[in-house]
């Protein structure tokens, strides 16, 4: 076993929040915060290799493998558990911190496992986690925590067939990229499509993540939809069918969140937008591509984590999320709304981390001569910068006031949105912070005229399509039907139906067994009950004369044998 | 349902709004640009396109909206 696993941050993260678990108020906070620090330190000590000789089962586990991939979505984990914990210092609840960095520290460890069996066992860990940070958000969210479980152990299983028949059929222990060839693979990118958002799992997120608490939802955003993305750059870069797939979920999500109104489910739809924009790229899968997508993995979790503490600010404050319920907040709250200002802008604007890393999976889609793809991902950035970044903020923050009782977000809130601002400001600023981190050499330059020039094209028009078209989206303000509709109200229903059907003939049995058995016991009373046949005195003369009568069939027996 | 009243911009932002847009349009002719599908090329093609885009989501998800909605469990409200 090699003495780098000592280094493990993953082990860190993880046994630092069971210890967490147990602490409070001042000491959990200091824990909270430099863990992650430490974390990022002993990755950083770390050079790139593979480490492990872990034995299990038959085989030797590489758990720890660190190379530019996997350090830079480590990194990003780290950054976003920080920014949550110092975001969280005022969360009540014991239970949820704690999980996240369970769940953080599962996550790191998935993204820095070198073989399939580590990744799994750290895979089905983040589920645990999340599903307890999600019931941290109270009794309302017990039931979406356990459906959230539920999708998420199946993913597991799976997951885990693929994995077993894949190293049954002689496959490398090793996670490398893979043919899309029979059973084995499809079921491993089943398995993680279903931790993606992909059809037809994708209604977990804006079922799950909107109902846990003002903070569990940052931690939620960032981790096991951006370690799904992670295994797929890993095992299947370029595997195009992975490009229509990430376009349905895009254009699911953007369709929802334009009609969602709860303001935290827009910004669920708007996760599973994102990741299908990436999940595209993957399928492009050039080293362009690939880069766009593991930078534009780090931008999302800045820009979604800001406006999702914003979101949360106001929930703490007003106790509503519906954008009908809201309105008019930016005069009580205005720190609060010019950071939720900057998170809409950051998905795209130039001068934040949005702008270069959008560009970068753009440009990949025109440089393979993709046009569809690119028409595609055009739309999708309008979209979503109208349907979660305008709608949101301009719903919640402005318009008619509603006489909320609201004030200023306390300093911690307002500590983790301005980290964030200042991590999407300072790459958005000066690319190769990011750009340094990539997989992939890279000789892109995003603040050309033309970029600049055409990027503002596009959000100014969509500002002004968005204006006009206010009226409109107001009115269809609601939630649809979703695939979820399919197991929560039909599967429920069908069962019941099925249930009733059957139990008429069940109780027609159950009766006439009841009255066989009735008639059983009814019989054995009549002879052995305390008036039965069998327990009546006797007069003693009729006890002679059975005995008498038994003697004598003795006798007969005896002269006949 | 209350519905959310609407925020009206007032004179001042359409008209910024309007001068930015038009003055990208304006800078867009001038900047060195490399398209690489030809309907890139024309011109004002990253504004009227999103436009155009957008206005197209809203009309299809008022269109789902109605044959889809509302959900009448317990995420209708």
């Amino acid at each position: 076993m090699d003495a780098e696993l000592l280094h493990h941050p993953a082990i860190w993260l993880i046994l630092g929040g069971i210890v967490m678990g147990f602490l409070r108020g001042a000491p959990r906070v200091l824990l909270s915060l430099s863990l992650p620090l430490v974390a990022a330190w002993l990755l950083w000590q770390i050079p790139e290799g593979i480490y492990g000789g872990v034995p299990f089962l038959d085989y030797l586990l590489d758990v720890l493998q660190v190379d530019r991939l996997g350090r830079l979505f480590a990194l990003v984990f780290m950054l976003a558990l920080f920014v949550g914990s110092v975001y969280a210092m005022g969360q009540r609840s014991r239970l949820e911190v704690p999980a996240a960095f369970v769940y953080g520290g599962a996550a790191v460890g998935a993204v820095l496992a070198g073989d399939w069996i580590t990744l799994f066992l750290f895979w089905e860990l983040m589920a645990i986690g999340s599903t307890l940070v999600i019931w941290a958000g109270g009794r309302e969210a017990y039931p979406a925590a356990m459906r959230y479980l539920m999708v998420h152990l199946f993913g597991g299983v799976v997951f885990m067939a693929g994995i077993t028949a894949h190293l049954v059929g002689g496959g490398s222990l090793s996670i490398e990229p893979l043919a899309l060839e029979g059973v084995a693979h499809w079921l491993i990118l089943a398995g993680v499509l279903i931790n993606a958002g992909a059809f037809p799992f994708w209604s977990w997120i804006p079922d799950a993540y909107p109902r846990a608490s003002w903070s569990g939802m940052v931690f939620l955003s960032a981790f096991t939809t951006k370690t799904a993305v992670y295994v797929l750059m890993r095992s299947f870069p370029g595997a195009e069918v992975l490009i229509p797939i990430g376009l349905l979920m895009a254009g699911y999500g953007l369709i929802y969140a334009l009609i969602e109104n709860t303001a935290r489910r827009v910004l669920a739809y708007a996760i599973v937008n994102q990741v299908g924009f990436m999940i595209a790229g993957i399928g492009i899968g050039t080293e362009m591509a690939l880069n766009g997508v593991a930078a534009h993995a780090f931008a999302h979790i800045v820009y979604k984590a800001l406006l999702l503490m914003a979101i949360g600010a106001v929930i703490v404050q007003t106790g509503k999320r519906d954008c009908t319920d809201l309105g008019g907040l930016a005069r009580q709250m205005p720190v609060t709304t010019g950071f939720a200002i900057f998170g809409a802008l950051a998905m795209s604007a130039p001068l934040t981390a949005g702008f270069i890393t959008k560009s970068l999976v753009l440009q990949a889609a025109a440089d393979a001569h993709l046009t569809w793809v690119w028409l595609a991902m055009m739309v999708i950035a309008a979209g979503v910068f109208l349907a979660a970044g305008l709608k949101v903020v301009v719903f919640v923050f402005f318009g008619e006031s509603r006489d909320l009782d609201a004030e200023e977000a306390p300093p911690s809130q307002r500590w983790g949105m301005r980290l964030l601002a200042l991590t999407s400001l300072a790459v958005g600023c000066y690319p190769p912070l990011l750009y340094d981190l990539l997989p992939y050499p890279i000789d892109y330059q995003p603040y050309t005229g033309s970029h600049v020039v055409f990027q503002l094209q596009l959000l100014l028009a969509t500002t002004v399509v968005f204006f006009l078209l206010r009226g409109h989206l107001v009115k269809m303000l609601g939630s649809l039907i979703d695939i979820d509709w399919f197991y929560r109200t039909l599967g429920p229903r069908w069962v019941k139906v099925m249930v009733y059907g059957v139990s008429i003939e069940i109780r027609e049995v159950v009766l006439v067994l009841m009255r066989g058995i009735a008639n059983l016991l009814g019989s054995l009373r009549r002879h052995y009950g305390t008036r039965g046949v069998l327990a009546r005195t006797w007069p003693s003369g009729s006890m002679v004369m059975w005995v008498a009568l038994l003697l004598m069939m003795y006798l007969a027996l005896f002269y006949l044998s | 349902m209350r519905q959310n009243a609407l925020f009206s911009p007032g004179k001042r932002l359409w008209h910024t709004l309007l001068a930015a847009l038009l003055l990208m349009l304006v800078a867009g002719l001038f900047v060195e640009s490399h398209p690489h599908f030809g309907i890139d090329a024309v011109p004002g093609f990253n504004a009227w396109f999103p436009m155009l885009a957008c206005a197209v989501l809203v009309v299809l998800a008022r269109g789902l909206g109605r044959i889809f909605g509302p959900r009448e469990d317990e995420d209708g409200r």
